[in-house]
């Protein structure tokens, strides 16, 4: 059995409508590890770095466009601390912007989806991502 | 002939006349009277050796006489040559020249373009030196470029100094020196060319330029800030548009879903409606995306075969098999190979599309010369339109068509238009409802045969 499933999923998404339908597809998916939600860059890192006996995700959601720290900032900081070096990161965001797609993963993403805007490309999105990084995905 | 003139100067013609004469003297009579005892005999001879000796004489002196007078008439001829390339070098120069006397630069000689252009008579001229006609500001500059001329015989450079006409006005004029030998008196030539309207309108260009480069530099960072503001105005349209559609699309389908019992048929269908539409708007997103993205895109240009990608381009579309498409051959042009693909493709398309209702549709894609320039046509025998809609086709998310009849965003043109204004070029249509359209484009970037 993948340990990855008793762990939880970090979404760090500013849109209260995308965490909502996020979850929603999570949940549609029957995808049922925990989700916790960082509204921004900074919360993400908090949560993150400020225990070093927090467990870690098996997984961040990481969306681009946020205040106080963006997607792109807080990845560098994720990658830049050994506690959560190796933590896969997926940017699921609505750029399409090849410059974004770039940065991100210059900045050490593992993955870069952009979230679709009809509901069921949405949700199937978000199960072929959860059986790759929940399921098949094997951690260091 | 020269030469023998040259030897028989007049004295050595006297001292021949005079040895000639003498020797004659001395034996032509001694001659004769060897010949003869006779004394009437002699006498007669005597009389025939007169008239021997005049006709002896008189033939190399008419000679001489005429070999001088040819001599004065060449003289005379030259003469004349001299005293015009004298005219034409120095007195009807289009430029002002004066001779000048080396020691006191006052003025000896002044040709006709010096005295007009400085208004003075010859007599006035005749009374100053060079220094009257040029702005006391540069006689330390007139000074030495005389004395180098006098020192080294030649001047380095022309020399531009101020010159003052009769009338108080300023000149620019640009001054040569020569030392020259008149009659074996060293003088100066001085050669002048004014340069004021020269001057003045080297300094209107400067300023000109000036001016454009500002202009042009200025333009270039309006343009930039624009580009600029565009840019972060297509990221946001990219990014924050998108996300309240998904939250549409996905809270309707939600709604729909968990009240799918409770719901009328006819709510259902609304909720599919309000989707429906927020799915369209995430595609005219989209549309403006790309079309925003062919605005900026980096145009690399090189020699295209239009002909091969139009037959790919075909092939990839979804034809009637009744259909006749021609397209010509080696149609070239000097174009960005990608961005010619989406330009083909979609006017391509369009003839495909606007003459699927057409009992046998024909799709031509050719070249002609018109005016000396290439122009590249799509043609198709479709439904047309109306003529007085050809430039409003090609605006962005304009549509003649309802979307039941023929299905589309109305960007596909507008991108061509992009498409084709980033090449240098032009495109526009000749359309007739029932009869078809014919787009015409053309390439900014010259094939260099």
């Amino acid at each position: 059995m993948n340990t990855n499933l008793s762990k939880y999923i970090m979404l760090v998404d500013d849109n209260q409508d995308d965490v909502d339908l996020t979850i929603m597809a999570l949940k549609h998916n029957q995808i049922a590890n925990e989700v916790k939600v960082a509204f921004n860059g900074q919360e993400a890192v908090d949560m993150l770095l400020n225990d070093d006996d927090a467990p870690l995700p098996a997984v961040i959601l990481l969306d681009i466009n946020m205040p106080k720290l963006n997607g792109l900032e807080t990845l560098k900081i994720l990658r830049s601390h050994e506690r959560t070096r190796t933590v896969p990161v997926v940017i699921l965001t609505s750029s399409q912007e090849e410059q974004d797609l770039l940065a991100g993963y210059r900045s050490g993403a593992n993955s870069y989806i952009k979230k679709p805007v009809d509901f069921e490309n949405f949700t199937e999105a978000i199960r072929q991502l959860g059986m790759y990084w929940l399921a098949l995905n094997e951690l260091p | 002939m020269m030469r023998i003139n040259k030897i028989l100067t007049p004295l050595s013609i006297a001292l021949l006349y005079a040895v000639f004469g003498s020797i004659w003297i001395l034996y032509s009579d001694r001659l004769v009277a060897s010949l003869s005892t006779d004394m009437e005999m002699l006498s007669q001879m005597q009389t025939y050796k007169g008239w021997f000796y005049v006709v002896i004489t008189a033939i190399p002196l008419f000679l001489l006489i005429k070999a001088h007078q040819r001599l004065v008439l060449e003289s005379a001829q030259l003469l004349q040559a001299t005293e015009k390339k004298y005219e034409h070098l120095f007195l009807s120069n289009p430029h002002p020249n004066c001779v000048l006397d080396p020691e006191t630069l006052g003025f000896i000689l002044m040709n006709r373009k010096f005295i007009q252009t400085f208004g003075y008579s010859v007599r006035e001229l005749n009374k100053h030196t060079i220094h009257h006609i040029i702005s006391s500001k540069d006689h330390a500059k007139l000074s030495k470029v005389v004395n180098t001329t006098l020192t080294t015989g030649e001047q380095e450079e022309p020399i531009i100094l101020r010159g003052e006409l009769k009338n108080k006005s300023t000149i620019s004029v640009e001054l040569m020196f020569y030392e020259i030998r008149v009659q074996g008196q060293v003088s100066l030539l001085c050669q002048m060319r004014d340069v004021t309207a020269e001057l003045l309108n080297r300094e209107q260009v400067r300023e000109l330029t000036e001016h454009l480069e500002r202009t042009v530099d200025e333009r270039t960072r309006q343009l930039s800030s624009v580009n600029e503001e565009l840019e972060s105005f297509t990221y946001s349209v990219s990014h924050d548009l998108r996300a309240p559609l998904r939250a549409i699309d996905g809270f309707s389908k939600a709604i729909a879903m968990d009240n799918r019992n409770h719901l009328t048929e006819e709510s259902q269908e609304y909720f599919k409606r309000v989707r429906k539409a927020s799915q369209r708007m995430s595609q005219l997103i989209d549309d403006m995306l790309r079309l925003s993205r062919i605005t900026r895109a980096s145009v690399a240009v090189k020699m295209v075969d239009l002909s091969i990608i139009a037959s790919e381009v075909i092939a990839t579309l979804d034809v009637c098999k009744s259909a006749i498409v021609t397209i010509e051959d080696d149609v070239m042009a000097n174009a960005d190979e990608g961005l010619m693909r989406i330009l083909l493709n979609n006017l391509l398309s369009n003839a495909v599309k606007y003459s699927s209702n057409v009992e046998t549709p024909e799709i031509h894609f050719g070249k002609k010369t018109l005016d000396g320039q290439d122009v590249y046509i799509v043609r198709d025998n479709g439904v047309g339109f109306n003529n007085a809609d050809s430039t409003k086709i090609f605006k962005p998310f304009q549509r003649l068509h309802t979307e039941s009849e023929f299905s589309g965003m109305g960007i596909g043109l507008a991108t061509a238009r992009r498409i084709v204004t980033r090449h240098g070029g032009e495109i526009w249509v000749d359309a007739q409802t029932g009869s078809g359209a014919t787009f015409y484009f053309t390439i900014g970037f010259r094939l260099n045969n």
